[in-house]
């Protein structure tokens, strides 16, 4: 019933383009149910697109700022929707807050919000619209790291041999010890330690939705990796309610993709992406927060870190398979992000098992794991096993199989349908015996 | 032998601490003495611990008149910073204060150790009394900027505006030291794209005037050559004043650049026809080094960014021989 009900707006929505919370989604699916309105919202969607690619391709400074008024009027048209959309929402979803009323309520300061809203602020919008949405939506050419490595140019290589050469080992050494490095590292165990409202759960629909607000933005891997980092540093020092969490998210990604892109969103679009359930006051009130606890301490290695240097290294002498390795690292990396558990291992050891599984995906009859790749990550496979199970797990989807943002991401072409691939159910126990000297 | 006078090491200072309180309170710790300059992205002035006594520079943002937060250049230099400050050869971050101002917007003072002048003010000094630099004190500047580059890069760093402003020195000890990180970068291994606008003309390396995006630490190696070269004749040796002049006068003194000397120089995004010009000796455009001298400016000049020196393995140069004695590693 429901679901029937679904299908026909959530075709719509397809049509109309961006992404956002569940609360405009569905504004959207209703606003595109009344057939008079249904072409003005979507010419304004349609608007936004050349904006928000305009603003990731865009070099930095003056070309920035003639792109704003045009991502402006597509706020206007979405408030415009908020009436009857609201009403048509309230009729179909008892349990669902009128944004004006759960706006009043958030702004006492003794009130504490129902579960409901609080989850609705971090729930990503539905699969299905992001699906359509996905296929729809313009698709400009990546200028991710991730299209870096596609295509590299020739002039890279000379680079990548006098990196190697004098200052890869260096370097490598120092982010070893970085990684350790307590006022760095997040705690493995703030949930059940410093947090009260706030669950594992939680944490994972944040980065799933974060997933997705990257993709919006066209965001450089890097820029998602450091803003998990510094959502799991704050959160295993401040004890944060649920309503905040995703202006905890947002304004970790302000300050990763500030320090990471060149030519970082402005806080009006992460303000944006949260359906306005932030003001940018509150979003510059917590970028500061965040910084005062992390101390400005933003370069800490992330798993992407290492990831890049082991594929890199191991597959120098195949040039050819390194596509596939890129993606479906960058695949299994990202899930290893959904599990709060797996902030028991240091980045360096998720990049590594990252490695074996990825390895494993690809050649299941091959022991996934030689002395070349000891050498190199400084692990032996029986220092990586709980976490090659936890990624494994992921990976089978025994975890967070409802998450779907970052398995829908590889499934797409440009990232050859990587979260398609069959996965082998069981590891060989003989896979994990550590190798002969 | 010239040798670098070493003064005792302080105690290691406490690591940086992050002061809550407005820009006023700020103010209320340290007495601003005068206005000395302007880095990346705000005021620096010479400023007085009121505690202390201790004199210190004191930088300030500045704030954006749309209102941004935290402008990326400060996070990115006092990350760096936290990541590089314990070397001799990096400006000390010594303090960090973030508030608000009267208008409610985030404000930050840096305060960092205290240098009485800087490497372009020393140049431009002798220059006025048309005096050269001593070869001993070039070498020893040489030396330090050298050993503060290949313990930033070490540690995964560019710096991408290396140039003689950002150069700080003590006058009495001929201390130098590298400052203004706020273009700087955390690299990756391998290298990824970055922003191709970066670096003052001058210094700017070719790879990066062609257009290339990925380019790495062979960048700030380049403006090493050309600070080296400045520091020996006292003028600049590619002052350009566009990109095109900036890689006109190179070629012009360098000699245009094809296949044979830089492999892959035509793929670059602004490569085209430029006129055949032919290399020109350094001798001829940086008269006064000895045969180990130039050597090592060749070296750092290299057209081919792979093949230019890294500083570490500069710091083993034959040139700084006489140096190396008196470095207690």
């Amino acid at each position: 019933m429901a679901g029937k009900e679904n299908a026909a707006p959530v075709g719509a929505l397809g049509v109309a383009g961006p992404r956002l919370t569940r609360a405009a989604a569905k504004r959207a699916a209703a606003m595109a149910a009344e057939g008079p309105d249904d072409a003005k919202r979507r010419r304004v969607a349609l608007g936004e697109l050349p904006a928000l690619a305009n603003n990731a391709a865009l070099a930095p400074s003056r070309p920035v700022k003639p792109s704003k008024p045009a991502s402006r009027p597509a706020r206007p048209g979405a408030s415009e929707a908020c009436g009857p959309a609201a009403a048509a929402e309230a009729e179909r979803c008892a349990s669902f807050s009128p944004p004006r009323a759960a706006d009043a309520e958030s702004n006492s300061a003794s009130y504490s919000p129902p579960r409901t809203t609080a989850d609705t602020a971090f729930s990503a919008p539905p699969r299905a619209a992001d699906a359509e949405s996905n296929s729809a939506s313009y698709s400009p050419p990546l200028a991710t790291a991730d299209t870096a490595f596609s295509a590299p140019p020739r002039a890279v290589a000379p680079a990548d041999l006098q990196l190697s050469g004098s200052y890869a080992s260096d370097i490598y050494t120092y982010l070893r010890s970085l990684e350790v490095d307590p006022q760095r590292r997040s705690r493995s165990d703030y949930i059940e330690a410093v947090q009260a409202d706030v669950t594992a759960h939680m944490r994972s629909i944040l980065v799933d939705w974060l997933v997705e607000v990257a993709e919006e933005y066209k965001l450089v891997a890097d820029t998602l990796y450091l803003t998990i980092s510094y959502v799991d540093r704050f959160l295993s020092v401040n004890a944060l309610g649920r309503d905040k969490l995703q202006l905890l998210g947002v304004a970790s990604m302000l300050i990763a993709a500030k320090f990471e892109e060149i030519s970082p969103p402005h806080p009006e679009d992460f303000c944006y992406i949260t359906d306005n359930t932030y003001t940018k006051e509150e979003l510059l009130k917590m970028e500061s927060d965040i910084l005062k606890l992390l101390k400005f301490e933003l370069g800490n290695p992330t798993i992407k870190t290492f990831l890049r240097r082991f594929i890199r290294s191991a597959h120098e002498d195949k040039k050819g398979s390194i596509l596939l390795m890129e993606f479906l690292g960058s695949y299994l990396a990202e899930l290893s992000l959904l599990d709060y558990g797996c902030l028991r291992f240091l980045p360096s050891v998720v990049a590594a098992s990252v490695m074996f599984v990825a390895r494993l995906t690809i050649d299941p009859n091959t022991n996934p794991w030689n002395t070349k790749l000891q050498k190199m990550t400084g692990y032996k496979v029986s220092e990586l096993k709980d976490c090659i199970v936890a990624i494994h797990d992921l990976q089978l989807n025994r975890k967070c199989p409802s998450l779907t943002a970052i398995r829908d991401k590889y499934k797409q072409h440009k990232f050859k349908c990587v979260s398609l691939i069959l996965v082998p159910v069981v590891i060989p126990t003989s896979y994990f015996e550590d190798l002969a000297e | 032998m010239a040798t670098i006078q070493h003064q005792a090491k302080p105690a290691v200072a406490a690591a940086p601490s992050t002061t809550t309180g407005g820009g006023q309170r700020a103010m209320d710790l340290y007495e601003k003495l005068e206005k000395v300059g302007e880095g990346t992205y705000g005021k620096v002035y010479r400023a007085r611990e009121k505690a202390t006594g201790r004199i210190v520079a004191l930088k300030k943002t500045r704030l954006p008149e749309d209102d941004e937060g935290v402008p990326p250049t400060a996070m990115r230099e006092v990350s760096l910073l936290r990541m590089l400050s314990q070397d001799p050869h990096v400006v000390r971050l010594l303090d960090l204060k973030q508030g608000v101002n009267k208008e409610g917007q985030t404000i930050l003072y840096l305060v960092f150790e205290y240098m009485d002048t800087d490497l372009k003010k020393f140049i431009r000094g002798h220059r006025s009394n048309n005096e050269k630099i001593p070869a001993a004190t070039v070498k020893i500047l040489m030396y330090q900027l050298c050993k503060g580059v290949a313990f930033v890069h070490g540690r995964g760093v560019l710096h991408r505006d290396l140039k003689p402003h950002n150069l700080l020195m003590d006058r009495k000890t001929m201390a130098l030291k590298i400052a203004d990180l706020g273009l700087s970068r955390a690299i990756t291994v391998p290298v990824k794209k970055y922003t191709h606008e970066i670096l003052t003309l001058w210094y700017r390396a070719p790879e990066i005037l062609l257009g290339a995006t990925h380019y790495s630490t062979p960048v700030d190696i380049w403006s090493v050559g050309c600070i080296f070269a400045e520091l020996v004749t006292n003028q600049p040796l590619f002052p350009g004043d566009s990109e095109l002049q900036q890689l006109l006068h190179i070629f012009k003194l360098l000699g245009t650049p094809n296949e044979q000397v830089w492999p892959g120089v035509g793929k670059l995004p602004n490569w085209h026809e430029y006129p055949q010009w032919k290399p020109t000796k350094l001798s001829a455009l940086v008269p006064g080094l000895d045969a180990d001298g130039y050597d090592l400016l060749e070296k750092l000049l290299e057209y081919e960014p792979a093949k230019r020196i890294p500083a570490k393995k500069a710091l083993e140069h034959p040139y700084f021989k006489d140096v190396r004695k008196g470095d207690a590693h």
